[in-house]
């Protein structure tokens, strides 16, 4: 692992020990082992239905609200048990933000999506500020700081998948998870959105599924490739079948599905 | 026609009955259009009848009398006409019956959608909806059998017929209503708004009242509205229950004590309609003039009600 240590800062925030994920009796994802290292990009890669975002909905204990789901195995953050009893996985959710596949702002005013969590989350300094803040850090501030107070969702489908990031990095979380953030945009808020994230990995640890192959290329530094054991869809258990650099994985990797699926393919 | 078409190598073994088709279609939007046609005549109808005799009620009354008398004795000898005697008593039962159905419908409805897992949401729910159809006499007699000598043990000063039991039985009967509709509303919030408020680290009880109810309250405050509507024209509860008693409007505003009992517009016109008035006397007329009023009241509960929607509905999109 020595190109890893060359590319990315090493100290793990997220260690996954084989861990399988159940929807009641079928199993989603099976005997995953990962670390996903601190201030750099994670893409998570695979044809549909391998589990992608069922581990990624592990981080945030967002599958808690899944009726039927079930986590085996251990994700620890920073050293913690995320599924310990004692920990909340409303305090945990603060710390790992998450943006969606489709933009969800609340039907609030833009101002307010943003001030909401902030509020919520009890912050003691200037929120207004904190505001501007987010949206300038989401690439989003000069295309609506003169309509603040306007509904949300009169906003394009790319700057509200931006104001939902700008949402997620305003209560400053440690990791931000996006689940295919923009396989619901046109080509030039994806761009923008590319661009954002690689401003955004200096700072935070990004997890991102991605359907777009390119994108894992250009914007991650980290890239794990997941599968189906059937191959098929929705069939089989998801398993990681490869997970390494960006660069090796699409340059050199060592698994004969994984060159496949890198190279186009199957997928 | 089809004959000047270009027709394809096998046409002759296409034979469509286009005469038979053409001539279904025409029958078929002809007698559809008339069922469509005798509805709204129907309806036409009725209120044509309602603005006929009242326009006769009113060429009797002078409409300011109507409006602004403070009595409501038109069975008198020296009869008067003051229908907000007869509004004033609707609208505190209404008032009453909310008072019961708003925040147990709503509660019902978080509970519903929210908290009752989706087995026993699929089980409650149609039993909720049943509970609606309960014949609103069952209602009257609960509420005059059961209700009215509780509440006359607890509170002193409670008649035999009073307002606030037909009132409270009253929100138990349109709290179905209310529930059902608000907890659609409530439904129909999209799971990624309520996935995005958790996301945030939100509580459960935050994201309910800050994102879900803010989401749904269009359709919440629909049904309440709707719940208003239905309270105000309800009829058997009431003229069961709070009795036949039209209180004058006095500045000690006695009419609104719910302890009594009162006369609504509808269980006048129920007791108008047991009697023998006769056609076209101006009793009978005086039941026209008070159903046009409810039906403006309604009609007018109706419109808010659906306007608010508009207004204020989420695309979510
Ligand atoms: N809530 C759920 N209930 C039952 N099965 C689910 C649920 N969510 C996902 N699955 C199943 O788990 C598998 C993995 O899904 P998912 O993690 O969404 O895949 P991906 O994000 O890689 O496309 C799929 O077969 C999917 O049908
Ligand atoms: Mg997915």
């Amino acid at each position: 692992m020595a190109l890893t240590a060359a590319l990315v800062d090493t100290d793990t925030v997220l260690s996954v020990e084989n861990l399988s994920v159940y929807y009641d009796r079928f199993l989603a994802l099976t005997q995953v082992y990962l670390n996903i290292p601190q201030r750099c990009v994670t893409a998570f890669i695979g044809s549909s239905g391998c589990g992608k975002s069922t581990l990624l909905r592990c981080f945030n204990r967002m599958n808690d609200l899944t009726m039927g789901c079930r986590v085996q195995g251990k994700i620890s953050y920073r050293g913690t048990d995320l599924y310990a009893p004692r920990v909340d996985p409303v305090e945990l959710r603060r710390q790992i933000g998450m943006v969606f596949q489709k933009p969800n702002p609340f039907p609030k005013s833009i101002y307010e999506n943003i001030a909401y969590p902030i509020r919520i989350n009890g912050y003691q300094g200037d929120v207004e500020e904190l505001v501007e803040q987010s949206l300038r850090d989401a690439a989003l501030w000069d295309e609506v700081k003169d309509k603040l107070k306007q509904n949300a969702l009169s906003l394009s489908g790319g700057q509200q998948q931006r104001l939902c990031i700008a949402r997620a990095l305003a209560i400053e979380p440690d990791i931000l998870l996006m689940d295919e953030p923009c396989s619901a945009l046109d080509p030039i808020s994806t761009a923008r959105i590319e661009d954002l994230i690689k401003q955004l990995r200096t700072q935070y640890t990004i997890i991102i599924v991605t359907h777009n192959m390119q994108q894992a290329s250009r914007i991650s530094q980290m890239t794990a490739f997941f599968n189906s054991s059937s191959g098929e869809a929705g069939a089989g258990a998801g398993y990681l079948v490869e997970y390494g650099t960006t660069e090796q994985i699409f340059t050199d990797p060592r698994q004969d599905l994984t060159r496949d699926y890198v190279s186009g393919r199957f997928g | 026609m089809s004959e000047n078409l270009a027709t394809s190598r096998t046409a002759s073994r296409w034979k469509p009955r286009r005469k038979w088709s053409q001539w279904s279609e025409r029958l078929v939007y002809v007698l559809f259009g008339a069922f469509a046609l005798l509805s709204i005549a129907t309806t036409a109808g009725i209120i044509a009848s309602l603005v006929f005799e009242a326009i006769e009620f009113f060429k009797a009354v002078p409409f300011t009398h109507f409006l602004f008398d403070g009595e409501w004795t038109p069975l008198f000898a020296n009869p008067q006409y003051g229908i907000l005697v007869l509004i004033s008593a609707t609208l505190m039962t209404a008032a009453i019956a909310l008072c019961v159905a708003i925040p147990l419908g709503l509660m019902a409805a978080i509970y519903l959608s929210e908290f009752a897992a989706p087995k026993l949401r699929r089980w409650l729910k149609p039993s909720l909806e049943l509970l609606a159809g309960i014949p609103s006499v069952v209602h009257g007699y609960f509420a005059l059998i059961f209700v009215t000598p509780i509440l006359q043990a607890l509170i002193p000063g409670v008649e035999v017929f009073n307002a606030l039991s037909a009132g409270l039985v009253m929100g138990i009967a349109i709290l179905p209503t209310v529930a059902s509709l608000s907890e659609d509303a409530i439904f129909a919030v999209p799971q990624s708004l309520r996935q995005g408020a958790y996301a945030l680290g939100t509580t459960r009880r935050e994201a309910i009242q800050n994102v879900v109810l803010p989401g749904a309250l269009s359709g919440i405050v629909a049904s309440c509205i709707l719940g208003m509507a239905r309270a105000v024209g309800e009829t058997m509860i009431v003229t069961i229950a709070a009795g036949q008693n039209p209180r004058p409007i006095k500045p000690d505003l006695s009419f609104l004590d719910p302890r009594l009992s009162v006369q609504t517009m509808t269980s006048f016109i129920v007791q108008v309609s047991q009697g023998d008035a006769p056609v076209n006397s101006i009793e009978y007329k005086t039941i026209f003039a008070v159903g046009m009023t409810l039906f403006i009241i309604t009609l007018l509960l109706n419109i808010i009600s659906f306007w608010f929607v508009n207004r204020f509905r989420e695309s979510y999109e």
